[in-house]
């Protein structure tokens, strides 16, 4: 009798109806088959790059586009191309690294502040206030020019200034959860305070954070790029987008095409994951379900 | 059986809420008990107090807006009022399980409907993993769940409410407790849904011998499933009898209206009684008789005289002065 109902019922997959209202909009679906495309580049980059990145060709210094190196040579004769594709995987390790670190400090710090709240509420979210009253970039600079260059250190200044946003919408998800008629089940059923807060409210709390985890991506890969470019960032001779496009503002006049592929991947890059973090909090808009 | 074994005693029972507007005692002295293998009316309208009065049981009160105020709940010797939330934790859904109104809301979204049992199963008793599984599709079969391997894999927003509904109550019997809570189980389910949750909920005491507390506004419900009712009206208990006794002579002029106010087949359809007024704001609740504003047979002495409950006959109980040998006479 009551099966009846239940196919009446659509079926609707969580993953495939996000993924339907993604394709609805135009620039969302550019930015998810530019992420996916990206992915796999930074991954398969030491397969199909078609030259060694660090490979030095002094005589053609600073070539412009031409067969077969199809966006020129650099200031030291290097494959610009190869390079991004390098660069690709730096920059993606670094936003992929930032993210999931923040994540996880803000999901901890988040839920604990939401959950028990009054006075480890208080203490967590000050803390939190603290980083946000800097200027995060600024932050992050500061940081950088004290522990040094290198990558591992550009992930940590970042994750410094960035978890505390995860935190904020953590805190504020569990908060509305803790509420929620099924946490009050859950209390009547016997469970555990722990077993309540992993798995009842932590993974109720995470899909809203996919969306800001997505455009983080995006700040976590042009902060990068900004304090490479500012001589904090990835060590040389190490490919980043942001050095390449330092070092090849110097030959602005002369080999423009250094700058502009630079530039132009990062503004893309950027561009497609605030598209995708766009499209999926609009996807993921219950008023836009049917 | 020991049938009449006592199971649940709530004695005097206080419990406050507070509101934005001030304190609202919502559970205002109530008494009752429940005993072994029996289903127990806890009937009213909305607002009256009847799930403050589960709540306050499960020790489950919205902190720290709600908390108990006075009296004591003693169920197995025990007065769950001064257990610590350590014991209280080991009770809840391992002696004493509810079922809420809402089987939409008060299931995970996200989490498998198996994986729910499970996690009730494995809350208080020591299993394996595989064996909890076995138990969980068990009991979706005790519930009326044929194929309960398909229905375990399945999230909750994927079955039917009177599906849902069924699942709530395995989640309730996992641990097989003495005493089920069941919160208006009905309310949002379509009749014939409604009917057969009515007969599993008889089902589970008939076979298990599990007591069950039964709230609702619904006198239908009590009249089919009950052994005893306890009418509550603005946190109080009003009247309490045997199911029969209270259908065959209502002694409160609260009992009464609402016993009209039930639709039946075989009466001529004429225009539905309904009790008049309002729900009393419980902030400032009226004197005396609590009733007297909207009782049809409202006495001045009614406006400043609280009642007691006064016995009226054997097991029958009301809170009522025109039980009361004092003021009897004046409505001769």
């Amino acid at each position: 009798m009551e099966r009846k109902e239940e196919v009446e019922e659509v079926p609707r997959g969580e993953l495939r109806t996000l993924l339907r209202n993604l394709r609805r909009s135009r620039t969302a679906t550019f930015g998810l088959i530019y992420v996916i495309a990206l992915v796999i580049v930074a991954i398969l980059a030491p397969i199909i790059s078609p030259f060694d990145p660090y490979a030095q060709d002094l005589q053609n210094r600073l070539q412009p586009p031409s067969f077969p190196h199809i966006l020129g040579l650099d200031e030291f004769g290097r494959d610009v191309l190869t390079r991004l594709i390098h660069g690709a995987t730096v920059s993606m390790q670094v936003g992929l690294e930032v993210v999931l670190l923040s994540l996880l400090i803000g999901v901890v710090v988040g839920a604990i502040s939401g959950y028990y709240g009054g006075w480890a509420d208080m203490v967590c979210m000050r803390i939190a206030d603290i980083f946000l009253a800097f200027p995060s970039l600024v932050l992050a600079i500061g940081i950088m020019a004290v522990l040094g260059p290198s990558i591992f250190n550009v992930v940590l200044s970042l994750v410094i200034v960035s978890w505390p946003y995860y935190a904020r919408v953590i805190r504020s998800q569990t908060i509305t959860l803790k509420k929620m008629d099924f946490i009050t089940a859950a209390i009547a059923m016997g469970a555990s305070k722990k077993r309540i807060l992993f798995t009842h409210i932590i993974p109720n709390a995470i899909p809203p954070v996919i969306i800001l985890a997505t455009l983080g991506m995006g700040s976590a890969i042009l902060a990068e790029a900004g304090l490479s470019f500012l001589g904090l960032g990835v060590n040389p001779p190490i490919p980043s987008w942001g050095s390449m496009v330092a070092s090849g503002r110097d030959y602005i006049l002369q080999a423009p095409h250094i700058v502009i592929s630079s530039g132009l991947v990062i503004t893309i890059t950027v561009l497609a994951f605030n598209l995708l973090g766009d499209g999926l909090r609009d996807a993921l808009d219950p008023r836009l379900r049917i | 059986m020991d049938k009449d074994k006592v199971l649940l005693e709530v004695r005097n029972l206080v419990a406050c809420i507070e509101t934005g507007s001030g304190l609202v005692k919502a559970v205002d002295d109530v008494s009752f008990d429940v005993r072994k293998g029996e289903i127990v009316g806890l009937v009213g309208e909305s607002g009256c107090g009847k799930t403050m009065t589960a709540l306050s049981i499960m020790r489950l009160l919205p902190e720290p807006f709600g908390r108990i105020v006075g009296g004591s709940i003693y169920f197995e010797g025990q007065d769950l009022t001064k257990l610590t939330e350590e014991e209280m934790r080991a009770i809840r859904g391992n002696k004493i399980s509810i079922i809420f109104q809402d089987p939409l809301t008060a299931l995970n979204p996200i989490m498998k409907i198996g994986e729910q049992i499970v996690e009730a199963i494995v809350a208080h008793r020591k299993v394996d993993k595989n064996e909890a599984k076995r138990r969980a599709i068990e009991l979706l079969h005790s519930v009326g769940i044929p194929d309960g391997e398909v229905i375990a894999s399945q999230y909750p927003f994927r079955v039917s409410g009177g599906m849902r509904q069924r699942v709530m109550i395995a989640v309730a019997l996992a641990c097989d407790p003495v005493l089920l809570i069941a919160d208006e189980p009905t309310t949002n389910l379509d009749v014939s849904i409604q009917a057969q949750i009515l007969e599993l909920i008889n089902e589970i005491r008939r076979k298990r011998g599990t007591s069950v507390l039964l709230i609702t506004h619904n006198l239908g419900l009590v009249a089919w499933l009950c052994d005893r009712v306890f009418v509550m009206y603005a946190g109080k208990i009003v009247e309490h009898a045997p199911t029969e006794a209270l259908f065959a002579n209502p002694y409160h002029p609260y009992t009464q209206l609402l016993l009209k106010s039930v639709p039946k087949l075989d009466s001529p359809r004429d225009k539905l009684t309904t009790v008049e007024g309002e729900v009393p704001n419980l902030i400032k609740p009226p004197s005396g008789c609590r009733f007297h504003p909207r009782c049809p047979y409202v006495k001045e002495f009614c406006r400043t005289v609280e009642p007691a409950l006064i016995k009226v006959n054997t097991d029958h109980y009301t809170r009522c002065l025109m039980q009361d040998s004092r003021y009897s006479g004046e409505w001769k």
